[in-house]
């Protein structure tokens, strides 16, 4: 399914492009755990996070980011590893991801996918984050 | 007979290809957006993916805000939502809905 930049997502990319914005933040990546599509008018609070299980959020360091091509230009991180415990403690399966900014909690970008149910020590969900511009 | 083994499964691994673009280009006239709510026979989704072939996927949500069922459409028959057409738990202000063109429907 397609990955959606909410409202503010795009808000914020707009003003770091233009310095309005001085301060960055690292993005964690973190999985959400309610049958819900993506919507552009989204907020972090529409999603539920995964819990339990041994699950993590993860922030990705900005400086750890690849930027190629041109026309289009992607921007691609390493694969990110969830590896489970068990089964998840509130709502046991995985929807998707939602992308919010350290410190500000603010949503960017969300994106469902087949959806996964942990169950056993082991069980894993694979992410390489990718961000295209085109 | 080790009964415990028989009911353990190797864990299995859910690899996920991120997808793109984030900035996806506007189709179908400028009307639509990808993530935006729309109507299709007066039933409330999500746009998930506009066709070159002028179709248009959409995810029916419930009144919570979860997903119902996912429909293909025209393009043509899919419509933007009313601010009051977006469930009540993922419904955004009214100034915040109107920048991005959800009407309310007004006292009738």
């Amino acid at each position: 399914m397609a990955l959606v930049v909410c409202n503010n997502g795009e808000s914020v990319a707009l003003q770091y492009l233009v310095n309005k914005i001085t301060t960055t933040r690292d993005l964690i990546y973190r999985l959400f755990a309610t049958n819900i599509t993506p919507a552009e008018t989204d907020t972090a609070g529409t999603y539920t996070e995964a819990a339990g299980g041994g699950y993590a959020s993860k922030t990705l360091a900005g400086a750890s980011w690849s930027v190629s091509g041109t026309a289009p230009t992607s921007i691609d991180f390493a694969q990110q590893t969830w590896t489970f415990t068990g089964a998840l403690t509130t709502n046991p399966t995985v929807f998707g991801y939602y992308v919010t900014r350290v410190t500000d909690a603010d949503l960017i970008l969300a994106e469902a996918f087949t959806s996964f149910t942990p169950a056993v020590n082991g069980d894993a969900i694979l992410l390489t984050p990718h961000i295209t511009a085109d | 007979m080790d009964l415990f083994k028989s009911f353990r499964r190797t864990p299995a691994m859910h690899a996920i290809e991120a997808q793109a673009p984030v900035f996806s280009k506007i189709a179908a006239n400028g009307r639509l957006r990808q993530g935006m709510w729309v109507l299709v026979d007066n039933q409330v989704g999500i746009l998930t993916a506009l066709g070159s072939d002028g179709r248009a996927e959409i995810m029916l949500v419930e009144k919570d805000g979860t997903n119902k069922i996912a429909v293909i459409a025209q393009a043509a028959q899919v419509h933007q939502a009313k601010h009051e057409d977006i469930p009540r738990s993922r419904r955004p202000t009214k100034e915040a809905a109107l920048a991005k063109g959800y009407r309310s429907r007004g006292p009738h």
